[in-house]
């Protein structure tokens, strides 16, 4: 109980490390020292490259792997299911479908208008989720269920508008996979004031959520209004997802396998867990987007094809280990 | 003028989704008092036992406590200062430990964060003591025998310092001797004062451990009343639909309900007999002397 602040410390020692490192290399390799003489004492050689460049996608890719991280531990948390996700509710289905759309439809359309659009996608597909599972809320593994089967009508949307519109498909395709690349200071509003209000929220439902893992009926009886918190719980979910998704598009499995690394070093309480998932889910991102520019130069992966890697053969073990069916 | 009763319920009609299950029921359930919920499987006695701790929502009518608030306008918190229910089948979160799980059942007494007092400790530390769980305080819940997983339960439930304790089926999964051990326990909340209502499906049980039983059959309450004066052999073949006798327990003089023979056993119990006897003399045989 008391592990959650040495793991924290560590964690953040930890992301600090590949900050760094994802801060120096690159096409333009800037050894620690010079990084140290840059960021302390403003020495000008290398400022414009990590102030313009690396260090917004530095922080874009922590803090949005942060959102994804913790968008998983309260998706986990109200469906009471290990393979719960913010991907398999939908909701990165639904925002990715609705930004295809819009650039398939308004072709000259502003890329400023994107986040805005995933997020109204993300919430539109929640209330697709909450109306068409409305007979099965108080079954979480049903609930589940509605999602899968409703992410997988977005993939199929998805594809049929990339093949019916291929000429408009270039930009979308790269978002779709998830990417930090060409982030810049201006995303970064659009993710930071989220976490900014929903941790809070999360850490208020945190709790709650403790007594939501006995099961509905002894819950309702500790006090706890289950439908309230299943409900604020998911929404606040699902901002986060959409959010994340707004700035770097769909990246897979940070939300499923950062919550369960948290709860293997710190235990199933939601309070503790909240600030280790966080920092394990930027320290996924910030490697993966590190790992994407350093595998293959000069060609950059989409970050989210490296969580892909790394969450795929995690989700097949999990599924061998998980007998709780 | 007796007490108030602890439960008034007037008229209730509840159900999941439009599915009634019990149709404009109205009963008065006694204050410090055991009251056991027995009926054939499907009778409503499960769902007016949530109905009590307000888990199911009326469709009508209404359930009034011994001070006249209804459960409907209380809030899920105020109701779970005043009644504590312990589920069928409660889920244990992975990792557990018997403290931390005791514990939850001062939520209802904590602020949003969970954080204990130590005024709460001391109430967990009591629960523990009385359920003898003490040992087992640093215990993952998820090792424990099914006898002592239900006595950390049992303590959870104390816990959360209610006067009045509901219970579904709460000797099921336990085997004999923990079952008897399960009602002994009841039996001493009631003697502190509190009010027990519980569903239980042994008949015999019910009749030696509850004050009062009140016999469901399809949402409707078909009996009410002290064990001996309910107890019919025309009831258990109207409600049960069976054929039995009934004759006063040997230990405890309280009815005891013995299902009648329905073909000839004479033969098997002369060959049952005879292995008996075979295994009684083995049992001689290897007996220190």
């Amino acid at each position: 109980m008391t592990r959650w602040l040495p793991m924290s410390v560590t964690l953040m020692a930890i992301l600090l490390v590949f900050a760094a490192w994802h801060l120096g290399f690159g096409a333009v390799n800037i050894s620690p020292p010079e990084l140290w003489q840059t960021l302390v004492h403003g020495q000008p050689d290398y400022e414009f490259i990590l102030y313009g460049y690396r260090m917004p996608r530095l922080f874009i890719a922590a803090l949005v792997g942060a959102a994804l991280a913790l968008s998983g531990l309260l998706v986990q948390g109200v469906v009471r299911n290990p393979l719960a996700s913010p991907d398999i509710l939908g909701v990165t289905g639904g925002a990715s479908l609705a930004v295809v759309g819009f650039s398939i439809a308004w072709t000259g359309a502003s890329v400023v208008w994107v986040p805005f659009v995933a997020l109204a996608g993300g919430f539109a597909s929640l209330g697709c989720l909450l109306w068409l599972a409305r007979p099965v809320l108080n079954q979480p593994a049903s609930l589940a269920l509605v999602g899968v089967a409703l992410s997988a009508l977005f993939a199929a949307a998805i594809d049929f508008l990339l093949t019916m519109y291929p000429l408009e498909i270039n930009s979308s395709l790269i978002w779709l996979t998830g990417s930090v690349w060409g982030r810049n200071w201006s995303h970064l509003p659009l993710i930071a004031p989220w976490l900014a209000v929903l941790i809070p929220v999360a850490t208020f439902l945190a709790y709650r959520l403790d007594l939501l893992d006995l099961g509905d009926e002894a819950a309702t009886s500790l006090g706890t209004r289950v439908g309230w918190l299943r409900l604020l719980a998911l929404l606040t979910a699902v901002a986060l997802a959409s959010a994340s998704v707004s700035v770097c598009g769909a990246i897979s499995f940070v939300g499923l396998v950062a919550p369960h690394m948290a709860r293997f070093l710190v235990g199933y309480r939601h309070l503790p867990l909240i600030p280790v998932c966080l920092l394990l889910g930027a320290i996924l991102m910030v490697s993966a987007d590190l790992f994407a520019r350093i595998l293959m130069p000069p060609i950059e992966l989409p970050a989210g094809i490296v969580t892909a890697f790394i969450g795929a053969p995690y989700f097949v073990f999990l599924i061998t280990r998980y007998k709780h069916w | 003028m007796t007490l108030n009763p602890a439960f008034h319920v007037q008229n209730l009609s509840v159900g999941y989704d439009l599915r009634i299950i019990i149709d404009r029921l109205t009963l008065s359930l006694g204050q410090g008092r055991l009251t056991a919920l027995v009926g054939p499987n499907g009778c409503g006695k499960s769902t007016l036992l949530k109905s009590l701790a307000h888990l199911l929502t009326p469709h009508n009518g209404q359930v009034e406590l011994q001070d006249g608030a209804t459960l409907t306008g209380l809030s899920t918190k105020a109701i779970a200062r005043r009644i504590a229910l312990l589920p069928q089948t409660p889920l244990v979160p992975e990792g557990i430990r018997v403290f931390d799980l005791v514990a939850y059942g001062r939520a209802p007494h904590l602020n949003a964060f969970g954080q204990l007092r130590e005024h709460d400790r001391e109430q967990v530390r009591l629960a523990m003591a009385r359920m003898d769980v003490t040992g087992l305080a640093t215990r993952p819940v998820s090792q424990l025998s099914g006898g002592q997983r239900q006595r950390v339960w049992m303590a959870m439930i104390l816990a959360q310092e209610t006067d009045i304790v509901l219970l579904d089926e709460p000797t099921t999964y336990l085997d004999l001797a923990h079952q008897y051990d399960l009602l002994e326990l009841v039996r001493d909340l009631i003697d502190e004062g509190r009010t027990v209502i519980t569903v239980l499906h042994d008949l015999n049980q019910a009749c030696r451990f509850a004050d009062e039983l009140v016999v469901m059959k399809e949402g409707r309450v078909m009996a009410q009343g002290k064990p001996e004066a309910v107890m019919s052999e025309p009831l258990l073949a109207g409600v049960f639909g069976l054929d039995a006798r009934i004759v006063p327990d040997p230990e405890s003089g309280t009815p005891l309900c013995v299902p009648r023979v329905k073909r000839p056993v004479a033969a098997r119990i002369k060959a049952a007999g005879k292995g008996f006897e075979f295994r009684a003399s083995s049992c001689e045989l290897t007996a220190p002397s």
